[in-house]
């Protein structure tokens, strides 16, 4: 099996493709936190004093805490001083249409392959390209707002919706939550709103992609999603970001909402800068996503493909707190070179007859490392809840590491709970059936990790299954000697 | 935290100066280190993550001492626990004494002396065993075992030997245990090749809230077999902490059955470790939580060598206000290729107000392993209790059934026929007890 090795080192020690730095004049606010740089932020951003006050308000809260060191995660410890946290791409005011967009910028999204206009044409997938912290771009604006859909940049929306922010923004996660969540509240960027009125099926799969470009900015996205009474929404998010040799921070925050009869589907695919092979650089990923069944027979699903970055650190969960309402968590983790993932979701349930499905799927290779973190609670009055998870690890090489964490606290005797893992390497007997079929030795990896992964991609949005397993076949495909 | 527990301290300073002077400066050395080990490890709270599950208020409330019991007190009448004698060896231990007048030993492959003997005479070989398995530990508890030991089994099988009759350690708090905190030691080694049995038992005969603070040593060493057969019977009112050292020599096996049935308060911590290739560890365990108990188990599986294999599979039943929790992790090291390692946990929940906790882990670092976890909670199938109540089966029998049924798995493992019986008999009592109308 010695030369089938070289042809698998090849492609596991493949660079990464979609690394590239686009020069463009921007406007970074120097590295450094205090009160002084939040009021700079909200200034730019033309803020109202109360989003000013939330900021500040978080800021003393992130002030009052420490980073967490529960996840089995290794990286040097991150200087928040260090950091800038704003960089807008452009001096001035926003660009009014594409045209006004800087030529470099579009062509940075045509070497990602996701030409604007191309895609409003294509795909029918309206998307809100964040380029670093300002939203550029937006399109097929109208054609929401005769739905009634509201999709556009959250500075904007503070601005022009403050009822609807003032409501439901940090009623998911608010600032208290947890260090990252709380440095978030304090100097989030830009982000997306959508407001999808009730009744209402969103015309379109909404998409946001998001780059980081400038060295040493952080990027704190914060997304909000509400979902009215017996309305839909999909929404797909995928990154990518540029090469880079210093450690960059990103610290998200996303919230759904969900109401009566509401369904949520938020997909993502993640392809930060993992760092190369010998571990420098690469994106530090904190993420905190949580979406909130709040009205009966709501439902949320979080389908993610998770292929970069440094460190993940990231939880999508559920508050099953309507009753009859259902949580999904379907992911894919992949790790390689020095990769470390700590990844998983919790499903909180607390209303009746709530249900949650989690699958979730980690291969580690070469060095990486992979933790599956998840928690099912079901509350003393959640009669009748069920879930189920799966947690499956795929080990490629004998120095990674694959683990697995579950948390199952259950009040409730009507309850049903299973929860089943396993971890193993790609069966020689499953390689040596494909060779004999006549399959080269990377076809058949590719064949079997494909199938390892299956039932998640087949929970990803058309567009996003044909990315994620390209994603995955330029990692990994034939990793096994 | 300041707690009186903590202040072993001055009671360690007593053995240190007089009780055991014949062992001399090595055993002092000892009981100086864990004393130190109880002051840097400290007690135990719920914001550590083994412990986040287990509060430790009631047990800090007891104010149990430390005290160094007088053993001249006349013993109650014990025949009514006693067993009935088919043993290969009896090892009676009351209130965390051996009773050598109550005990025996019947085959010469069995090499038996208290540990209180072994301190006085001051025998080096089991002084440096002494927690050369357990070290100083993870938490004060097994610190303060460690620095204010007393007594307890030191016993070994020789070479090749096969012991067929099992040998009994029985412990049993009597009224005198009130208030106070028993910490036996047991150091167990299994010479190359030989075979036995150790029952395992803990009992109560009317004594109030004491806390038995238990730490077993266990070292099999190649081709060694134990059969290790665990009761946990304590009082309504007592608490119960048991700390189990495993290690296995090449080809070792170790197959152990852990029932946690009594006490208010209990948590057994087993701790598995490979020392070569082709052991085997076989965890099984049986618990009952009802009204107001807890019940937790630890298990630390550890692969550290290649080639070894280690199984568990627990299985609890929770009702009232009791609360089950279990812990269950296995550690695949880098080195340690060919592991296999599977863990199982079911939980039956029959009422409410009760609560299950289960968290199973895996950690693996290599990558030519066969490792699983499952766990499951949930309740009595309607089915199967309509199906025996169309039989004209009363609530109470149906559940009685099928609760037995769901034990049988792991009962039927004890091969102590009477204590399989003993222990059936306690499950279906409580189980039929339980008020049917929170069901």
């Amino acid at each position: 099996m010695a030369s089938p090795d070289a042809g698998v080192d090849r492609l596991i020690q493949a660079e990464y493709q979609q690394g590239f730095v686009t020069d463009i004049e921007s406007d970074t606010l120097p590295p450094g936190l205090d009160e002084d740089v939040i009021r700079a932020i909200s200034l730019r951003k033309q803020e109202p004093d109360w989003m000013l006050q939330k900021r500040l308000e978080a800021y003393r809260r992130w002030l009052l805490m420490s980073e967490p060191q529960w996840a089995s995660l290794h990286h040097p410890p991150i200087d928040f001083q260090a950091i800038s946290y704003f960089s807008s791409p452009k001096k001035g005011e926003g660009p009014k249409s594409l045209d006004e967009v800087d030529p470099e910028l579009l062509a940075t999204y045509e070497k990602l392959g996701i030409p604007l206009d191309e895609q409003k044409a294509l795909a029918g997938v309206a998307v809100d390209a964040v380029f670093d912290s300002v939203s550029v771009a937006t399109t097929f604006r109208q054609t929401l707002a005769e739905a009634g859909v509201i999709f556009c940049a959250m500075s904007e929306a503070v601005r022009e919706y403050p009822e609807l922010i003032q409501r439901y923004l940090g009623s998911v996660v608010p600032p208290q939550d947890n260090f990252f969540a709380a440095l978030n509240g304090a100097v989030f960027s830009d982000g997306t709103f959508v407001y999808v009125p009730k009744g209402v099926r969103c015309p379109m799969e909404l998409s946001t992609y998001f780059r980081i470009n400038e060295a040493n900015t952080g990027q704190f996205e914060r997304t909000l999603i509400v979902a009215e009474e017996g309305s839909q929404v999909s929404y797909l998010e995928g990154c990518t970001a540029p090469m880079r040799d210093e450690n960059q921070l990103h610290a998200a925050v996303v919230e759904l909402v969900a109401l009566d009869d509401a369904t949520i589907k938020y997909s993502t695919v993640q392809n930060w800068y993992p760092g190369d092979s010998q571990g420098r650089g690469g994106i530090y990923n904190f993420v905190t996503k949580r979406g909130d069944c709040r009205g009966a027979r709501s439902r949320i699903s979080w389908t993610q493909v998770e292929t970069g970055s440094a460190i993940t650190w990231k939880y999508p969960s559920c508050i099953l707190r309507g009753r009859d309402s259902v949580g999904e968590f379907y992911s894919v983790a992949l790790t390689k070179g020095r990769q470390q993932a700590d990844t998983g979701t919790k499903m909180i349930h607390i209303g009746e007859n709530t249900r949650s499905t989690i699958v979730s799927k980690g291969i580690s290779a070469m060095e990486g490392s992979n933790a599956y973190r998840g928690l099912v609670r079901i509350a003393g009055k959640a009669e009748n809840a069920r879930n189920h998870t799966q947690c499956d690890s795929l080990l490629i090489g004998d120095r990674c590491a694959a683990h697995t964490f579950p948390y199952i606290e259950v009040k409730n005797p009507t309850a049903q709970v299973e929860h089943e893992a396993t971890t193993s390497k790609v069966s020689e007997d499953q390689l040596f059936y494909c060779r004999q079929r006549g399959l080269s030795q990377e076809d058949a990896v590719s064949m079997i990790i494909n199938g390892f992964c299956k039932e998640v991609f087949k929970e990803l949005p058309m567009e996003f299954a044909v990315e994620a397993q390209k994603l995955l076949a330029v990692s990994l495909e034939g990793a096994v000697g | 935290m300041n707690h009186s527990l903590l202040d072993a301290s001055a009671e360690a300073e007593r053995y240190i100066g007089g009780l055991d002077s014949r062992a001399g400066d090595w055993l002092a050395e000892r009981r100086r280190s864990a004393v130190l080990g109880i002051q840097q490890l400290g007690l135990p709270d719920r914001r550590q993550e083994r412990w986040r599950y287990s509060g430790i208020d009631g047990l800090l409330d007891g104010n149990f001492s430390a005290d160094w019991e007088s053993t001249d007190n006349p013993l109650p009448p014990l025949e009514s626990v006693m067993p009935d004698g088919t043993q290969a060896g009896l090892l009676v231990f009351v209130d965390g004494s051996f009773q050598a007048e109550l005990s025996f030993v019947n085959d010469t492959g069995i090499q038996f002396t208290s540990l209180r003997a072994a301190m006085a005479k001051g025998d080096r070989k089991v002084l440096a065993a002494l927690g050369s398995l357990s070290g100083t530990g993870r938490h004060a508890f097994s610190a303060i075992n460690l620095a204010t030991m007393q007594d307890g089994a030191v016993i070994s099988v020789s070479p090749g030997k096969s012991i067929d009759q099992p040998i009994e350690l029985l412990h049993i708090a009597t009224a005198a245990a009130g208030g106070r905190m028993l910490r036996p030691r047991h150091l167990i080694t299994l010479d190359k090749g030989s075979q036995a049995s150790i029952v395992e038992r803990h009992l109560c005969l009317d004594a109030d809230g004491y806390f038995n603070n238990v730490v077993s040593e266990i070292l099999l060493q190649e081709d060694a077999r134990l059969d290790h057969q665990r009761v946990q019977l304590e009082g309504s009112q007592a608490y119960h902490l048991s700390e189990v050292h495993v290690q296995l020599g090449a080809r070792a096996n170790y197959r152990a059955i852990n029932a946690a049935v009594g006490a208010r308060w209990s948590r057994t911590e087993i701790n598995g470790g490979f020392l070569a290739a082709g052991a085997n560890l076989d965890l099984e365990g049986l618990y009952l939580a009802g009204d107001g108990q807890l019940v937790d188990f630890h298990l630390d599986v550890v692969h550290g060598v290649s080639g070894c294999s280690s199984r568990s599979n627990f299985k609890g039943i929770v009702y009232g206000q009791g609360r089950a929790v279990f812990d269950g992790r296995i550690l695949v090291e880098r080195q340690a290729q060919q592991s296999d390692a599977h863990l199982t946990n079911a939980n039956l929940m029959l009422s409410r107000g009760s609560e299950v906790d289960t968290k199973p882990q895996l950690e693996i670092l290599a990558d030519d392993v066969k490792c699983s976890h499952g766990t499951t909670v949930g309740q009595l199938d309607p089915q199967a209790v309509f199906y025996l109540r169309s039989r004209g089966l009363s609530p109470s029998q149906a559940r009685r059934l099928l609760c037995l049924g769901f034990a049988s798995e792991i009962l039927e493992g004890f091969g102590n026929v009477s204590l399989r019986g003993q222990l059936a008999d306690h499950i279906q009592r409580r189980v039929e007890s339980i008020d049917l109308e929170n069901v």
